[in-house]
């Protein structure tokens, strides 16, 4: 498998505050890589970084070979990487049908024919018998299964899940590990996915990446990590590590 | 030559104090709600009336009606507040943008078919007459409106520093989330916020009423002048916006001395597009 | 925004909106003819332009959610356009009307390139200063007539002279015919791709661009289809007047009415401006005619007022009350989609 994504070394500041701090990490095609790390770590800074909202002062960011560190953020989804946000933004006065169609419509100007793909989408994502409710009516754990089904009908390559969990309850959350498993079977799609749960995260990645304080401590395969005297000390803190 | 300079850039310091206490009112709101209130210049024409009615049916001399005017006119902010902005708090921008503007055309417009489009003025106020500096003429009138404005801007910067409410207020500007989670009730500092800046246009409106024409379109110039003068000094600064007013006078007059009056508009409005262009956080704001 | 996503042509909605339609096209066209008076005939006028105007206005602030409070400028445009070009070098309005299109689109460019980067109300403020300023500097230009204005020259009545004396009927039909195209246009955008990332723009920037959306090209689009509207409707009108003057066609209350009658009618609808022109505009017309003197501003009072009222408790406008008058009425859960969906999944069911 090839790789599709190269972080090299990418630096992100604001103002004297060092966000991301010299970070390097790859994820080949297929992947489902966890990106995960106490609050404030700068998980959705580097999302920030990878989909040009906000491009690091250094470093450099490859897709496939394409150089994308200085890209807009419409080319860089233009070319196929879709990202969801960590504060859900749905286009609160169109309904879900709409939202998604808006994405299908990066692929193909042609309107009707994004409808069907969306239409198709929305059965797909279990939002079919919401699809003239204006997106701002739905529950919270609807509108991230909308964003979610945005990306996708822009067939992206790479997939951006920024803390898709949060604010959910139990079984909203089982509901959309199962719909991020059913994606990644249904189609050629490659997952870095955010999470500040460990819980979540580890049954579904192939490997993971651990931030804190914008800085990488550890990377691996859940396993590994979950044994990883660095990142549990960083999730639980100097007492928890010495008590063992 | 220089003469005709020094004294434009007297003039222009002593109108710029009161766009600067118009300024500060607007600057203040915007820091807190993120609203710009389009209907701040038809305040400060409602204040000039109120002070004008005072005099004209009641004798009493504008000097002695401002504080009136400024608590009635806090009174009116804290009306708008409650009546019209609590409910579009939170809208489009459309809806905000709308909401102050059609106050401010139902104003403007009200004061023009109740009094028509006639330009008034107090006959003989108790504040008149010209202070000779030299070669420079001061008018009476505006000078005590710079005190005015410095002083009542002083007891503004004494209260936001020193008192707690007034803390309590600066933090609401400066992150709302944050003050609402330190038990700050938001919802009071907006009331406040509506009733001081709008205090502040009734005080500056009092003292305008001495000496500056009165009539229905007043606002919209003083209005214009206080966009750029926020603008300026970054929105949200308070100091910024006060000393910005001060700058916006002097470059006003002085372009309308230097060239033709009609260009001093352009100058200034020149100067709020650089500044939002290039410089968004206002000369005063930081990075 | 109401598409017919049923999308087949003749079901039931389908028919009675394309009777309606019909009926009042057949209205509209037979208005002037039962109407006699030539003051009511130029109410009807107005209401076409402000129509116009508003939709123009409707589609870089309404759909593209782009505040702009300088409109004017573009109305500004067409008609000093065409009238100069007809003054100095003899052209004929519509000719004229091409110019001032392309004058407008100059302009809209430099006002994009400058406003665009601003957002909220920064972006609303500006837009407010550089329509004052081209007031101030085309009310100094002696070319332009400065604060007077320009006459147009009062020609023999033809449609290539786009004049006519005995009656302002021709003027209706013209105007009516613009109005038609404008709204055309407007519709052909809401289905389109263009208006759905213009929607999208409005909605939220930040989603739109993850969506692959160039929002700085859309935002120019836009704004470059609504200024030609725009200017439109200015060659038309100093033609309507034979005069153009600053005071007139540039200031704050023009840019402010061809936004008002949007709002009220409702902003990012198809028929929001002609609604809300088809009250406003009576209500100004017959104010001024009426009260001389303060009438001027009783008008706009109301207009005042009414904006308040609407921000506060009906923000989408008269068309968002429609609408939810409309929606009161619907099932809750949409039972055409799954028969949609065997269509669209290739099953083709036997009956409706």
């Amino acid at each position: 498998m090839g790789i599709i994504l190269q972080v090299n070394n990418i630096t992100k500041k604001y103002g004297g505050l060092i966000a991301v701090n010299d970070l390097s990490f790859h994820m080949e095609e297929g992947e489902i890589v966890g990106l995960i790390g106490p609050n404030g770590a700068g998980k959705t800074t580097v999302f920030g970084c990878i989909s040009g909202f906000s491009p690091p002062e250094a470093g450099s960011i490859k897709f496939f070979d394409h150089d994308i560190t200085r890209l807009s953020p419409y080319r860089i989804a233009q070319i196929g990487i879709a990202r969801t946000f960590q504060i859900v933004k749905p286009l609160r006065h169109m309904s879900v049908l709409d939202n998604i169609s808006v994405g299908a419509m990066a692929l193909n100007s042609n309107v009707n024919l994004a409808k069907k793909k969306a239409l198709k989408l929305a059965q797909f994502g279990g939002l079919i018998n919401k699809a003239d409710m204006p997106a701002e009516l739905l529950t919270l754990s609807d509108k991230k299964r909308l964003e979610i089904l945005r990306c996708l009908a822009m067939n992206p390559k790479l997939l951006l899940l920024d803390e898709t969990m949060a604010g959910l309850n139990p079984i909203e959350r089982q509901e959309a590990l199962y719909f991020i498993k059913s994606i990644k079977a249904s189609m050629n799609v490659t997952i870095l996915m955010i999470e500040h749960i460990m819980d979540i995260v580890m049954p579904i990645s192939n490997r993971v990446v651990v931030l804190e304080y914008g800085t990488k401590i550890a990377e691996g395969s859940p396993n590994e990590i979950s044994k990883d005297q660095t990142v549990i000390k960083a999730y639980l803190g100097e007492s928890y590590h010495a008590a063992n | 030559m220089e003469i005709i300079i020094i004294q434009s850039i007297i003039t222009g310091m002593m109108i710029g104090f009161i766009y600067a206490l118009v300024s500060v009112g607007l600057s203040l709101l915007y820091g807190i709600m993120d609203i710009i209130n389009f209907a701040h210049g038809e305040m400060l024409m409602v204040g000039m009336f109120a002070s004008y009615w005072l005099w004209a049916l009641g004798g009493v001399d504008p000097l002695y009606s401002i504080p009136l005017v400024g608590g009635v006119l806090a009174l009116l902010g804290v009306l708008v507040y409650k009546g019209i902005i609590r409910q579009i708090y939170g809208s489009s921008m459309l809806t905000q943008v709308f909401a102050t503007f059609g106050l401010s055309i139902f104003l403007s417009s009200s004061a023009q078919f109740l009094f028509t489009p006639n330009v008034r003025a107090v006959k003989d106020p108790l504040i008149g007459g010209n202070l000779r500096l030299g070669e420079v003429f001061i008018s009476i009138p505006e000078l005590f409106a710079v005190v005015m404005s410095a002083g009542t801007f002083a007891l503004l910067y004494w209260f936001l520093e020193k008192t707690a409410t007034g803390r309590a207020l600066r933090a609401t500007s400066e992150n709302r989330n944050a003050a609402s989670l330190m038990g700050i009730n938001t919802e009071r500092m907006y009331y406040l916020g509506w009733a001081i800046s709008i205090g502040l246009v009734g005080i500056a409106g009092g003292v305008l009423a001495s000496y500056y024409y009165v009539f229905p379109g007043v606002g919209g110039t003083f209005a214009l002048m206080a966009y750029v003068a926020v603008a300026l000094g970054g929105f949200g600064n308070v100091m910024g916006a006060f000393v910005g007013g001060i700058v916006i006078g002097i470059v006003e007059n002085v372009t309308g001395v230097l060239f033709l009056p009609v260009y001093k508009y352009i100058g200034i409005f020149l100067v709020y597009l650089l500044v939002v262009l290039l410089r968004p956080q206002g000369i005063l704001g930081k990075s | 925004m109401k598409v017919d996503t049923a999308g087949v042509g003749f079901s039931k909605t389908a028919c009675y909106k394309w009777a309606g339609g019909i009926l009042i096209t057949i209205v509209l066209a037979g208005i002037p003819l039962v109407i006699e008076k030539p003051f009511a005939t130029h109410v009807l006028i107005m209401i076409l332009m402000y129509a116009s105007l508003g939709q123009s206005w409707n589609i870089i602030s309404g759909y593209a959610g782009q505040v702009s409070l300088g409109h004017a400028v573009f109305f500004g445009a067409g008609a000093y356009t065409s009238s100069v070009l007809l003054i100095k070098l003899g052209i004929t309005p519509w000719a004229g009307m091409i110019g001032g299109i392309l004058v407008s689109l100059i302009i809209a460019v430099v006002i994009g390139a400058i406003c665009f980067k601003l957002k909220g109300h920064y972006f609303v403020i500006a837009t407010l200063v550089i329509a004052e300023i081209v007031l101030i500097v085309v009310s100094n230009m002696q070319f332009l007539g400065g604060a007077a204005g320009i006459w147009i020259p009062v020609l023999p009545a033809s449609i290539l002279n786009l004049e006519f004396h005995a009656s302002k009927v021709p003027y209706y039909y013209i105007f009516l015919l613009f109005t038609a195209l404008t709204f055309a246009l407007t519709w052909w955008l809401e289905r389109s791709r263009t208006g759905y990332y213009f929607q999208a723009i409005k909605a939220d920037p930040d989603a739109a661009q993850a969506l692959a959306i160039n929002i700085a090209r859309y935002k120019m689009i836009a704004l470059a289809i609504s200024s030609a509207l725009a200017a439109i409707q200015g060659t038309l009108y100093a033609q309507y007047v034979l005069i153009v003057d600053p005071y007139s066609v540039l200031v704050l209350k023009m840019s402010l009415m061809m936004a008002l009658v949007t709002v009220l009618g409702g902003a990012g609808t198809l028929w929001g401006p002609l609604v809300g022109s088809a009250i406003l505009i009576p209500i100004s017309e017959y104010s001024r005619s009426w009260l001389s003197g303060g009438g001027k501003a009783l008008d706009l009072m109301i207009y005042g007022a009414l904006i308040i009222a609407f921000a506060v408790y009906q923000p989408n406008g008269i068309m968002g009350l429609w609408d939810r008058f409309r929606r009161g009425k619907k099932p809750a859960v949409n039972r055409c989609r799954s028969e949609e969906l065997k269509v669209v999944n290739g099953h083709n069911t036997a009956g409706k």
